[in-house]
């Protein structure tokens, strides 16, 4: 009875509609700006002279574009050994990120794969494991496996490799690679950072299985009857259909990685071996740079581009790879 | 008791691995190899460690020397922190600034949330784009959006301390004061929408129409619908959210280790902040240990608590209930 007096007051329904979206229109662009203004604030900042920075009221366009900026920030601290310290970090990310998608990848389809199709006595027992593995806080295990890490010998294999690869890497990205001695154990190494990336990790073999569960079982009976092995058929039927899941699990390792500071925080001590993030927060604290706001912007926007420009890109499978997994942003 | 009984669940095991044919014990071993990666990594990853803790957790360690077993001595020391707190064990100090965070972080982030995707649930021309705009700021590194809002933040030539000065409110050094630092971290952390939001939206968009349009014959307003449809369809996506939420708040270490470091004077000392302190810069593994232990019992009474709770305020669809 009342919504008709209402729709009357408010002079119909059509201009109440149109009113009602134009409030959720002034909404949105509020809450938008909340979340895009800061960013945008940084790019500002990090194309300013440091004076313009402290002027009042605020100014949003620079009035002459200091690139230069980037041209200190990304030059001026230096590595041990001399050269410029960012592209090595940036560098030292690219490589990180590589080794640890191969092995997440790797791993993580073999495992779900078998969680999907393979039976087993004890399975859902292992399966019940997986599950609560990923409930467990990892602070848990953070201290003993620092410890463990400490313990286990280097492979000499690996450093023999790498020794011999710097000469390379240095010829092709022009990065300078100082010659090591033999580490004693994988303290201060990659190895602590990439190994573990090869056992799978419980929230994407999750996602993965519930993602070959949708395979029809006529495909890989099809192919049984052909003779196929099992190994074949997880290659040639379950690695090509689970290509957009596949994209969804690489889009949020490698943004996961770009973002990391953590564990390389625990693991690293030579400021050379940084990835980017913990690279630019070691660049923040030194005294010649934490007050140098506009260089500290240039160093936050070139932090926050590549992630930004691949979720923009990749919506779709991000979006989907994250309401999958429920990792956390 | 008849020896048939003793005997029958054995050979009813054999019998069942006899029935299991020469494919089947293949297909059985195929399992185990294909999920080998992760078993293998569970042992020396997660079991092995966890076991591990526990035992350091008994011990005073340096890493250094040999780790002396002193039983429940760290446990206790954490105990009578409770009553006494102490700086140098700084145990009820760092609950008491987690249970904070926590307490005022997860039911602002849900409702902030939960706005963000109602507003994206309206069917407006351009939706994808302020899609896009919401989450964008999930995705920019803690690193990069710590340097910002530090800079955002200061008190000199700062945005907020320009705002401030111009409406002539007083203007502070929020994150360097012990009264203001935690809040200020609170706020500064419901700044990009989360997965939260995404299981929110979805949530609403799995509300059938038809409730609406039902309740709206019956002459339900706009705050009726919300509170009698909307809010007990989503119950199930408000509680994994809550779960999800309150586990990982609890667990906050990335904005006190880049924006305060735990100060000032230990204002926002989280407690897993407390734990790398202990850790990596003092070398107690021992009590750190026992400090990791003690979450994970928190964690878990915090969980069960929610979990006992859910029962009267989720509701899923098609579910019996009574008795």
């Amino acid at each position: 009875m009342s919504t008709t007096t209402k729709a009357a007051w408010w002079g119909g329904i059509k201009s109440r509609t149109l009113l009602h979206k134009t409030l959720m229109y002034v909404l949105c662009i509020l809450v938008g700006s909340f979340q895009i203004l800061p960013l945008i604030w940084m790019l500002s900042g990090s194309l300013k002279t440091i004076h313009e920075l402290f002027v009042d009221p605020p100014m949003w366009i620079p009035k002459s574009w200091q690139w230069g900026n980037y041209d200190m920030m990304w030059n001026s601290l230096r590595l041990e050994e001399g050269g410029p310290a960012m592209p090595r970090y940036l560098f030292n990310t690219v490589y990180l990120t590589v080794i640890v998608l191969v092995g997440v990848l790797l791993s993580n389809t073999l495992v779900g794969f078998g969680f999907a199709r393979l039976r087993a006595r004890g399975k859902n027992v292992v399966f019940l494991v997986l599950l609560i593995t990923m409930m467990l806080p990892s602070q848990m295990t953070w201290l003993s496996v620092y410890i463990i890490m400490s313990r286990l010998p280097y492979p000499p294999l690996f450093y023999r490799i790498s020794e011999a690869a710097k000469p390379i890497l240095q010829a092709v990205t022009g990065i300078q690679f100082s010659i090591e001695n033999m580490p004693n154990n994988w303290i201060d190494t990659y190895l602590p950072l990439t190994v573990p990336a090869f056992f799978a990790g419980a929230g994407t073999v999750f996602l993965l299985r519930q993602f070959f569960l949708t395979v029809p079982i006529e495909l890989d009976e099809a192919a049984r009857i052909d003779g196929a092995s099992t190994f074949r058929i997880y290659r040639s039927i379950f690695l090509p259909q689970a290509k957009p899941v596949l994209a969804s699990v690489t889009i949020l390792t490698f943004i996961g990685h770009w973002k990391e500071f953590f564990g390389p925080l625990l693991y690293l001590n030579t400021s050379d071996k940084f990835p980017i993030a913990l690279g630019v927060q070691y660049f923040r604290g030194f005294a010649d740079y934490n007050t140098q706001w506009h260089l500290l912007m240039a160093a936050g926007t070139v932090l926050s581009i590549p992630p930004f420009v691949i979720f923009l890109l990749f919506q779709r499978y991000f979006v989907q790879g994250m309401a999958l997994t429920g990792i956390k942003g | 008791m008849s020896e048939e009984a003793v005997i029958a669940p054995v050979t009813r095991r054999r019998e069942a691995k006899h029935r299991l044919g020469r494919m089947q014990l293949r297909e059985e071993r195929e399992f185990y190899l294909f999920v080998a990666p992760w078993l293998i990594g569970f042992v020396i990853w997660t079991a092995g460690p966890m076991l591990y803790s526990l035992y350091i957790s008994f011990t005073t360690w340096d890493v250094f020397t040999k780790p002396i077993w002193v039983g429940l001595q760290n446990y206790a020391t954490l105990w009578h922190d409770l009553f006494e707190p102490s700086q140098l064990v700084l145990f009820s100090q760092s609950l008491k600034v987690t249970t904070i965070y926590t307490v005022l972080m997860v039911p602002l982030r849900m409702i902030v949330n939960l706005v963000g995707a109602m507003l994206l649930n309206q069917k407006i021309i351009g939706m994808p784009f302020f899609r896009a705009v919401f989450y964008s700021p999930t995705v920019i590194p803690a690193v990069a959006s710590a340097l910002v809002w530090t800079w955002i933040m200061q008190s000199n030539g700062g945005l907020v301390s320009l705002a401030l000065n111009k409406l002539g409110l007083p203007n502070q050094t929020w994150l360097f004061r012990s009264k203001t630092a935690l809040v200020t971290l609170v706020v500064l952390g419901l700044w990009g929408f989360g997965s939260q939001m995404l299981f929110f939206l979805a949530g609403l968009q799995s509300i059938p129409e038809h409730l609406y349009e039902a309740a709206k014959i019956d002459g339900a307003g706009q705050w009726q619908q919300f509170r009698y449809i909307t809010l007990p369809m989503l119950s199930p996506v408000i509680f994994y959210n809550l779960v999800m939420s309150m586990m990982g708040t609890f667990q906050a270490f990335d904005s006190a280790f880049l924006y305060t470091g735990g100060g000032p004077n230990y204002a926002t000392h989280f407690y897993v902040l407390n734990i790398y302190t202990f850790g990596w810069r003092y070398f107690r593994f021992g009590i750190a240990s026992a400090m990791a232990w003690v979450l994970l019992i928190i964690i878990l009474v915090m969980t069960m608590l929610v979990l006992r709770s859910s029962s009267a305020w989720v509701y899923y669809e098609g579910e019996v209930k009574g008795r």
